[in-house]
Order: structure tokens, then sequence, then C-alpha cells
């Protein structure tokens, strides 16, 4: 079976090769790696490849990061497992994107032994998916709206978020998105839920206050007290946006959204299937 | 007027507003002061020496703060014989003191005032020029008073102004416009000549500077704001970027480790390798190092090596120019990462005085080959035959990328070591992956 290492340091290529070699029954396995998803891009034929380890930023090395090798090597129909660490808290949304859209097989830390890499190829050698629990954490729901679509509804999204990342401001982030005030209020109003889900569900944090309930067009809520209330959901959406910055940014999260097109919560969710691997 | 979290962040945003807004507001007065001049073309001939002091002393004063500011002009100043005392009293920026260009300005402004109004107006100028040359005084000497009330050192921490002095910051607009009220005051008839609107929209001007203070601070804050957004953003870049160099290469180091039976060579090559990638990521982050997304020069990664090993002073370590130049590919990059720290320990470990570098990349394939000579006291049977000593275990490392490491004795002493491998075959799409980047 030849195996790629989609990796920026040679030594996740080194450990699996180390790996697979040192037991008689996974030896004859091939090891190639390369460094960055545009490498991978310019292999020739990605298809005799049956199985890839993918690392998800390249920082340094490339601008692309995992998500990008992850549609190269879904189009050759090559079974993928990430190869990342999620014990850094700005890989979340990378790990949520990554089972949103695509079916990886498994998600393997950097600290994993050769013998669990041995036991995984040989599971995946024989055409079974490997249970793997920490995957199940990033993975969509059986039923209900998976967390991704919840935090970017719409492809409109994206630039708030980037603005958001930069911007402390809700003028400002109107002002550099070419949206009114009021859809920023909006969007911190949508989104408040989900990002307090994030950090309690997935990252473990303390959860913050409940929001207050912000019906501006109630009478009795006072105009400073709303405003009380847009900065009380300003400043953790902010401070979200910043910690995660590189996944708004990433081009390639741009195409997946714009490819599942723009959702409509209230309604039935309609969820475009995910691809296979 | 407003408080900031990052007291300091407004205090040096003043400071770096402060010349440049010090500098247009010369330049604007200069105009002004031309206009001024250009009055006294309607002033009768008789009254025309005692304009012409007025009007110096003006220029004299506008003079000494275009010195006070310019690269140089307080030297030339000094040449003018007396004027010791004179530049000795220029102001700095982080003192909110008024100055002598502050005082000979305030002084002729008042002066230049006082050819078209107060107690010793020039008799005389029609009407229009005379209320076009007061309406250039009092911007003149409003100009100059701003830039009191916005000086930087009203918000040194180091050196913050008195109590006193913060509550005449208050006082400054409301003094000055009763002072230029006072001065407008129809004093004799000439002065009322100037319509009386005029004279009561230039008497509350400078309470314009009230809203003008605020804004100024708003602007500061504002800059405060954009440059902590700035750097919360650049903390997480860079700890992305430990994360992805440093953190992973300790990760693979610990993984290493908890195998069940780690070798404790490999161990130091991996801890040597990790030293050398602490180095890159400071060089990186303070010392002007290039982000090369495709790998990166020999000659910088030499750099780190002597770095990473330590006291690389002690002993004369010279790579050859030309290798310093040679470019290698991400992949080889990092191959080379692991070969040069324990080839240079290997050679200060035997003792060598004098360690000289090569590297190059060539052939047909292309092979990348690093050659390291010392003066040391050579290697031993055992070195070369002990399976787990460390050259073995790279000789086998790089037996993975089809190379090997070979040693000769020198025949001056020392040993010559050659450590290749085939390239990897990404080398030369450096430039094409560089298109990808943006430049941060």
């Amino acid at each position: 079976m030849k195996i790629i290492v989609v990796d920026d340091h040679i030594a996740a290529q080194e450990t699996v090769t180390v790996a697979v070699a040192s037991d008689p029954a996974t030896k004859h396995h091939t090891v190639t790696g390369v460094r960055t998803p545009d490498e991978l891009h310019r292999l020739d034929d990605l298809s005799s490849l049956r199985l890839a380890f993918v690392d998800l930023d390249f920082r340094r090395q490339s601008r692309k990061t995992g998500l990008f090798a992850l549609r190269l090597l879904d189009r050759a129909e090559v079974p993928a497992v990430i190869y990342a660490a999620d014990d850094e808290d700005n890989r979340v949304l990378f790990l949520l994107a990554a089972f949103r859209f695509y079916r990886p097989w498994a998600l393997v830390s950097k600290r994993a032994s050769g013998e669990e890499i041995r036991k995984l190829v040989a599971t995946i050698e024989s055409g079974i998916r490997p249970e793997s629990p920490a995957m199940h954490r990033y993975q969509p729901p059986p039923r209900g709206i998976p967390v991704l679509d919840r935090l970017i509804v719409r492809a409109g999204d994206l630039p708030i978020w980037r603005a958001l990342a930069t911007q402390s401001d809700r003028n400002a982030i109107a002002e550099v998105t070419h949206v009114s005030r009021s859809k920023v209020d909006s969007f911190l109003n949508e989104h408040s839920a989900v990002v307090a889900e994030i950090e309690k569900e997935l990252l473990f944090r303390t959860p913050p206050e409940p929001f207050p309930e912000t019906r501006v067009t109630q009478t009795r809520v006072t105009r400073g007290r709303a405003a009380h209330a847009h900065a009380h959901r300003l400043a953790p959406l902010h401070s979200f946006a910043v910690e995660h910055h590189r996944f708004f940014q990433d081009a390639e999260v741009k195409e997946l959204i714009e490819e599942r097109g723009d959702l409509r919560l209230n309604a039935a969710p309609h969820v475009s299937p995910r691809r296979r691997r | 007027m407003r408080t900031a979290d990052d007291p300091q962040g407004m205090f040096n945003t003043a400071l770096n507003a402060d010349s440049r807004l010090w500098l247009a507001g010369c330049w604007s007065r200069a105009a002004l002061l031309v206009g001024m001049w250009v009055t006294l073309a309607w002033a009768p001939a008789a009254e025309l020496p005692r304009a012409f002091a007025q009007l110096l002393v003006t220029t004299i004063g506008l003079l000494l703060a275009f010195a006070s500011i310019t690269a140089g002009g307080r030297e030339i100043v000094e040449k003018v014989p007396g004027t010791g005392a004179l530049v000795n009293h220029f102001g700095t920026f982080r003192h909110a003191a008024v100055d002598a260009p502050g005082l000979t300005e305030g002084l002729g402004a008042f002066l230049a005032g006082s050819l078209y109004v107060g107690w010793f107006p020039l008799a005389g100028l029609p009407v229009g020029v005379r209320s076009l040359g007061l309406a250039m005084a009092v911007c003149y000497a409003w100009e100059t008073l701003l830039q009191t009330v916005i000086h930087p050192g009203w918000y040194n921490l180091d050196s913050p102004p008195r109590h006193a002095l913060r509550v005449f910051r208050y006082a400054i607009p409301a003094i000055f416009a009763g002072f230029v009220a006072f001065v407008l005051w129809p004093w004799n008839a000439v002065d009322a000549q100037v319509p009386l609107i005029v004279r009561v929209l230039f008497s509350v001007s400078p309470l314009v500077y009230y809203p003008l203070w605020a804004a100024f601070d708003i602007m500061l804050e504002a800059s405060v704001t954009s440059l902590r957004n700035s750097q919360n953003l650049w903390r997480w870049d860079v700890w992305g970027d430990a994360h992805g160099s440093v953190k992973n290469t300790l990760v693979f180091l610990n993984q290493y480790v908890e195998e069940p039976e780690p070798d404790l060579e490999e161990i130091r090559s991996l801890t040597r390798n990790a030293l050398v990638v602490v180095d890159e990521f400071k060089g990186q982050l303070v010392g002007g190092r290039a982000q090369d997304p495709a790998g990166g020069a020999v000659g910088e990664l030499w750099g780190s090596v002597l770095r990473a090993l330590g006291s690389p002073r002690r002993v004369r370590c010279i790579l050859d120019g030309e290798s310093a130049q040679v470019r290698l590919s991400a992949t080889d990059y990092q191959v080379a990462r692991r070969v040069l720290p324990d080839l240079v320990s290997n050679a200060l470990k035997a003792g060598a005085s004098a360690v000289d570098a090569r590297c190059s990349v060539g052939g047909q394939p292309a092979q990348v080959r690093i050659e390291i000579v010392d003066d040391g006291t050579g290697l031993t049977a055992d070195d070369m035959s002990d399976p787990r000593s460390s050259l073995r275990m790279l000789g086998a490392w790089l037996g993975e990328r089809k190379g090997d490491i070979r040693h000769s004795a020198n025949a001056v002493g020392g040993t010559t070591a050659i450590a290749y491998w085939h390239a990897d075959p990404a080398h030369g799409h450096g430039l094409v992956d560089l298109e990808f980047l943006s430049p941060g």
C-alpha cells in the first residue's frame, strides 16, 4: 500500500515510515511525503495512493491548509486521515470543517505511538473504518444542523468574521464589510449562541454568562441597555474571531462555503451531503 | 478629557503625531504671515517702518518655530551670535512647557494683530484689508496656541503635568477667547471699522479648541485600539508559528522518547535539531530572518546551527561564501537541519579549533552534499563501527533518502565528513510556492 504524509515536518513522515517499517505485518507499505498541499497538487498520480496522513496547518510553508489537501485527496478517492494535534484550540474550526465537508477515516494525533499508527494502517488496509473516538467530537451530528453551518450560515458571513478579527468596533465592522450596523448587530445576535456552544462543548471553557435577550424593538429596553448588550456580544465574538482568524481567512474555507451555498436555518435544514472521504 | 486603557500608547501616538502637526502648523502660519506682509501694501508709507518692525518679530518667531522642529535648525540658529541662551530654550516634545519659539510666536501674533486693531492700529487701511489682516492674525495666534492645547506633554506618564497645569489646560481656550475679545474691543474709531459680528466670531473662535481637543483624544484612543487589535492578531499568529515550528518539533521528540527503546544518540540529534528550530524561530520573530516558505538558505541555517550548539565563537567555524547562498527546498532544508548540527557537534567534540563547511546541490539526479572539514583529533575505529554511534545512525537515516555519510582523515590532521542525499523532487518549485503566499 502506498502511503503519503502531507506534513510540513519531515519528522511526521519519518514517524509514519519508522512505525510501518518496524513490524513485519506492515513492512510492505511504502511511505512517501510532501511538505505542502501545493506539492501534493503537483503529484502526477494521486489515485495510486492508498492512504494519506494530512496535517491541517502549514504555516510558513504554504498558505494552503489541510482542507485543500483533503479536496485533492477526495477528488482522487484516496482515503485520508487527519494527522494533527487537536490540543490547540485554534485548530477546532479546521477540524469541524474537515469533518463537515469530507469524511476522513480517522483523527490521529502527532503524539500517536508507532503501535497506534501500525494498527491504524492495518485496519484501513483491510477496508474497515478504524474506531477513532477523537474524531466523534468534530463529526456533524446525525440529526440537526452541523455546528459549522450555524457558525457560517451564508457566504456573506465570512467577511464579517474576518472583520470581527481585525476590528473591535461594530461601526468599523459595518464600514469595512459594507453592511449596515443593524446587520452587524443581528450577526452578533445570530452567532453568539453557537460561539458559546463551541467554547463550552469543544474547547471546554467556562461558558460566558448568558447573553441577555436583546429585543431592541421592545419599548422596555432602553437604548443604553441595548448598547450594553451589543458590547456584551461583541467582545466574546471578537476574541473568538481573533483566535480563529486563520480559519476565516482561508481561501479554501470560502470556496467550500460557496459550494455549499447559503442556508436558511429557520426552514427545514437542508444540508448538502458530505463527500465520500 | 477621556481615559484610555493604554495611556502609554496614547502618549506615543501623540508624540508621533506632534512633529508632523507642528510642521504642518508652521507652514500654515507661514502662509498667513505672507498674507499679512501683503496687507502692508495698503498701509501709509509713514506707518511702514513700525509695521515692518512688528511683523519682523512675528517672522522671527515663526523662523524659530521652524528651527526648533527641523533637523539641524537649532545649529543654524546657534551660528547667530548671542543666540546661545535662546536655543537652550527650544522646547522638547516630552514636556508641556512653553519654550522660546512659542513665546516669540505669541508675542509676534499679538504684534501682528495690533497692526489692524487694538491700541495702536495702522491708520488708513481699507476696511476690507483691515478685516482680512485681522482674520489672518487671529488665525495665526489660534494656530500657535492649538499646538499647546494638544501638546504630547499632556499625555506624558513619566513626568505628568501637575494638577494645576492640567486644570489650566481646560482654561486655555476660555482665557484666549477673553484675550482676543479684549484686544478686539473697539478701543478707538479705527477698531470700530471692523464689523461687530466679525469681532464676536473671532473672539469666540478659541472655544472651538474644546471639540478639537476631544477629537484629538478620540483619535489617540482609536490609534491605541487599532494597535491593540493588531497586537492581538499578531500574538495569535506568533503562537501559530511557534506551534508549527517549535512545539511540533518537541512533540516529535517527545513522541520518539516515549517509544519503547529510544536511542540516546537519536534523542541527542533530535534535541540539537529542536535547538536550531528555536533559534530559527527567534530569527523570524526578532532577527529579521526572511520567512521562507520554500525552504531556506544554507547561510541562515548555518548561523542558527552555530548559535544552537552554543559558544560558536570559541571555535573558528566558517561556511564557504558560495555555499551560504545555496537555497534548499523545504524538505532538503529540514534534512540539512538534522545533518549539519550533528556533523558540527562531532567536530567540536573532537576538539576542533577550526571547522570549515561547504554545501552544494548538483548532479543528475540532483544531490545535496554537505562537507565538514575539521582539525580535531579524528575518528577512532570504534566511532565508525559502533552501530549505535551518531554517525552510523545518521548514515542510516540518510540512506532513506538514497544518501550516506563518508569520513576520511585529512593529511594535515583532522577529519573530512561528507553527507549527501538525493535532493527532494520539489526542489526548484520554490518560486511557485512563493507566488501562493502573501508578503506576510
